[in-house]
């Protein structure tokens, strides 16, 4: 009997492609239905059925952009096909397994609950197309395809306020970010209490009964989500966590300069979409660095990217241009990284500190001389 | 283990109550067929002619260089032919044709003595010369060459780890033969005049612990050492900077240790008891493309798809997709046909079913850095290698591979990390 020739080793452990992809769908999906479910306790059934259409309608726009472009692609390259079934035979596997719809699942998360669901579609396809099939797919491209998408709304659609004609005002209220941006984010303790106060509290801020983007608000959501992965090994916790971790730690010490109390940092995790960066975005192994070194400057940058924008610029989308800013260092990072990763262990602790202290002098220093 | 590398070895579900838990099966073929082949040694002198009456223990070959290795016959009958067969190495090899008679008559190497530590060291190391006695944990190095200079020897070092999956052929040695081997470390103590001698073993083959520690009470040299259920624990490298905290360039000799196969002590220790050579071994037979996966004794040189048959047959839809494997799943190599026999270095058949899978682009998921135990940045290395960057191998040490497999074992998009691996090590150390 005859057998077929493979190198070794001849069984696998471990996740699979279609796992990486299945169990980021689980979580992104979890943080979805805690999201439909707090806007229906909260806001009515009218918003939540929104909400759910607009997560519907980007996983569907994503899937016919996916398939659109190779089927263009097939005709540019004048490829003959006797029927339909054969035409999307080679797409069969993406669909089934996912592929197709978990940048359209995470963008709807990301973008506002009063988005109208056209422009969703749009914004679905274009982050499909630009930010990841023009660069060969899965695994090729070099920009978080979420984050294109996102700021692709906000220079196209964001410059107006879209509401839908059947949602009650209620959700059209400023969020808590823009509560924070008004205030210029220099507060006293006091200021920072009645701000909680007026923003529903703490406890409502990390369980997401406030107004944000639809998977954004929940963190407690989140950070379950970002347990699953980390769990099921599908996601790195060292980016996620040190990103977070850079923001507090940096944002505390802010907070003592201006005087605004310990409760400070908190404030901005709570707000905009730090935790859903950190979760999904910084989390997504393909554009991020690939050894634990390369991750931690990787989380110590977009903390001071989103910081700075933050706190000197526009607050819109800060989290998407800094992860797009990252992104395009991630390259530089890993040729930097290229060394023995058991070797030189002081080496490599030394260049984490020296990345955090070059992140906490500039947010601080840029931040200070802006506002003098 | 650590913050920057991860957690540098995998956990595997070794699959090992499959096989160990079940009696071993004895088969005698009619037929065997022995390789004129050791590693990639093939030049052979033979000393038998077609038609010949031959013994278990009769000498067939020697080899033609300084080691003069012999090869010996497995049964006792007529040689029929000397012909080209498939071979476990994929090439075309001269193999002795001997049928059996099934008389089992034996020719013996020397006189046999009644207590085997009555030899003295230079005895042992001519028997083990004599005896054509080889290392059984798949490399295929002639024993006596690892006992020729044992000037700066202090420990010798009995791995009895078997890491791999699957395999429990060295398992069953170990509860099966506990005093064999302990006799048989005392005589390559003696043989290598060496102080301590540290016999590693897994976790999780309790079994065996209790057994040998049971026989090894009295010996004070003999010291039996626990490792975890990891890949890679089965490693010289590995072992000797774990027990000894020493490390080396080619040879663990560098480091003043000799290392084993547990398996070749005992069976030494077999052959200077019997004063025959090796004739037969316990081979393992699993995977799911096996219809009853189990241990079975054989002669050496019994063809594999005559013991397939014999044990129930292949499951249905092999080989379709499936995959058959000379050694374990991590480290063994693909065989092309199951019209093979079996060598001395023969520990076991992996059949996988549905071995197939569709590679697709790298994920950047990680999963190879973090696991890799020589701490290397595998897909790393494999992209400098297609630019043939060698500076930037060299920073990324493509150089300190020791071809595991885990970086290919935990691949998520099926991708040959570790044999591209290899190549740029090789490109690295290349002038």
């Amino acid at each position: 009997m005859n057998f077929p020739l493979k190198p070794a080793p001849h069984t696998k452990v471990g996740n699979r492609h279609e796992d990486i992809v299945a169990t980021v769908i689980k979580a992104a999906l979890f943080v979805a239905v805690w999201a439909i479910y707090n806007r229906f306790m909260v806001f009515g059934i009218e918003t939540a059925a929104h909400v759910a259409l607009m997560i519907l309608v980007a996983c569907t726009a994503s899937t016919i952009a996916h398939l659109g472009f190779h089927m263009a692609m097939d005709a540019l390259e004048k490829k003959s096909f006797t029927s339909f079934k054969e035409r999307i035979a080679p797409y069969k596997h993406k669909i089934r397994t996912g592929e197709t719809v978990v940048t359209g699942l995470i963008l709807a998360l990301a973008m506002q609950p009063t988005a109208h669901l056209y422009v969703v579609a749009i914004v679905a396809i274009f982050a499909e197309i630009i930010g990841k099939l023009i660069y060969g797919g899965y695994g090729q491209n070099i920009f978080n395809p979420v984050a294109v998408g996102l700021i692709f709304n906000a220079l196209t659609f964001g410059g107006t306020v879209l509401t839908v004609g059947y949602l009650p005002d209620i959700i059209t209220q400023p969020t808590p970010l823009a509560a924070l941006t008004t205030a210029n984010w220099i507060m006293t303790p006091q200021e920072l209490a009645n701000y909680f106060a007026n923003t529903g509290g703490i406890i409502n801020m990390f369980l997401g009964t406030v107004p944000g983007s639809v998977g954004e608000t929940s963190r407690l959501a989140l950070l379950v989500a970002l347990g699953y992965m980390c769990y099921k090994k599908v996601a790195d916790w060292v980016t996620p966590i040190f990103y977070m971790g850079t923001v507090y730690v940096i944002m505390l010490v802010y907070g003592f300069i201006i005087g605004a109390g310990f409760w400070y940092p908190v404030a901005h995790l709570l707000t905009g979409g730090i935790v859903f960066g950190a979760v999904f975005l910084a989390s997504d192994p393909i554009t991020t660095p690939i050894n634990r070194q390369g991750k931690v400057i990787f989380a110590v940058g977009l903390a001071m990217f989103t910081l700075l924008i933050r706190l000197t610029a526009s607050p819109t989308e800060g989290v998407a241009f800094s992860i797009l800013l990252m992104n395009m260092l991630t390259p530089l990072i890993d040729s930097k990284t290229a060394n023995v990763t058991t070797e030189n262990t002081n080496k490599k602790i030394r260049s984490s500190a020296i990345a955090f202290a070059i992140a906490t002098v500039v947010v601080i220093g840029f931040t200070v001389l802006t506002q003098l | 283990m650590g913050f920057f590398s991860g957690q540098n070895c995998i956990k595997l579900d070794m699959q090992k109550t499959l096989t160990n838990s079940k009696p071993v099966s004895e088969y005698t073929p009619k037929l065997v067929a022995i390789p004129l082949k050791n590693m990639a040694f093939e030049d052979f002198t033979t000393h038998v002619n077609v038609g010949d009456v031959v013994k278990i223990g009769t000498k067939l070959a020697t080899g033609n260089d300084h080691n003069k290795l012999p090869l010996f016959s497995s049964v006792s009958g007529t040689v029929t032919a000397i012909e080209k067969r498939d071979h476990i190495s994929l090439k075309k090899t001269n193999h002795i044709i001997i049928e059996n008679d099934f008389k089992d008559e034996k020719e013996l190497l020397f006189d046999p003595v009644e207590d085997i530590l009555s030899f003295t060291g230079d005895e042992i190391k001519k028997h083990m010369k004599d005896a054509g006695v080889l290392g059984l944990s798949g490399s295929g190095t002639p024993t006596f060459t690892k006992f020729r200079n044992t000037k700066n020897v202090t420990s010798i070092l009995i791995n009895a780890i078997e890491d791999e999956q699957f395999i429990t052929a060295d398992e069953y040695n170990i509860t099966t033969y506990p005093a064999l081997l302990a006799k048989g470390a005392l005589t390559l103590l003696k043989a290598a005049d060496a102080k301590e001698c540290v016999i590693v073993i897994r976790e999780s083959n309790k079994e065996g612990f209790e057994k040998l520690s049971a026989i090894l009470g009295d010996f004070q040299e003999i010291k039996i050492t626990k490792m975890p259920d990891i890949y890679p624990m089965g490693f010289e490298r590995t072992l000797i900077k774990k027990i000894w905290d020493k490390t080396f360039k080619v040879l663990p000799i560098e480091a003043g240790v000799i290392s084993t196969n547990v398996s070749t002590v005992i069976e030494f220790a077999r052959t200077l008891t019997n004063a025959l050579p090796l004739y037969e071994r316990v081979i393992t037979l699993a995977g799911d493309g096996f219809i009853n996966q189990q241990n079975v004794k054989v002669r050496i040189g019994t063809i594999l798809s005559d013991i397939v048959a014999e044990m129930g047959g292949y499951a249905a839809g092999v080989p379709k997709n499936a995959r058959l494997v000379h050694g374990g799943p991590l480290r063994g190599s693909a065989v092309i046909t199951d019209n093979l026999s079996v060598t001395p270095v023969t520990n076991g058949f992996v059949c996988i079913a549905n071995a197939e899978h569709e590679q697709s682009p790298c994920s950047r998921c990680g999963a190879c850095i973090r696991h890799c135990p020589a701490g290397l940045q595998p897909i790393q290395i494999i992209g400098a290698f297609k630019l043939k960057n060698k500076e930037t191998l060299k920073q990324l040490g493509a150089d300190k591979c020791i071809e595991c497999g885990v970086c290919s074992f935990v691949c998520s998009s099926f991708i040959d990390v570790s044999d591209n691996a290899k190549k740029a090590k090789a490109f690295t150390l290349q002038k």
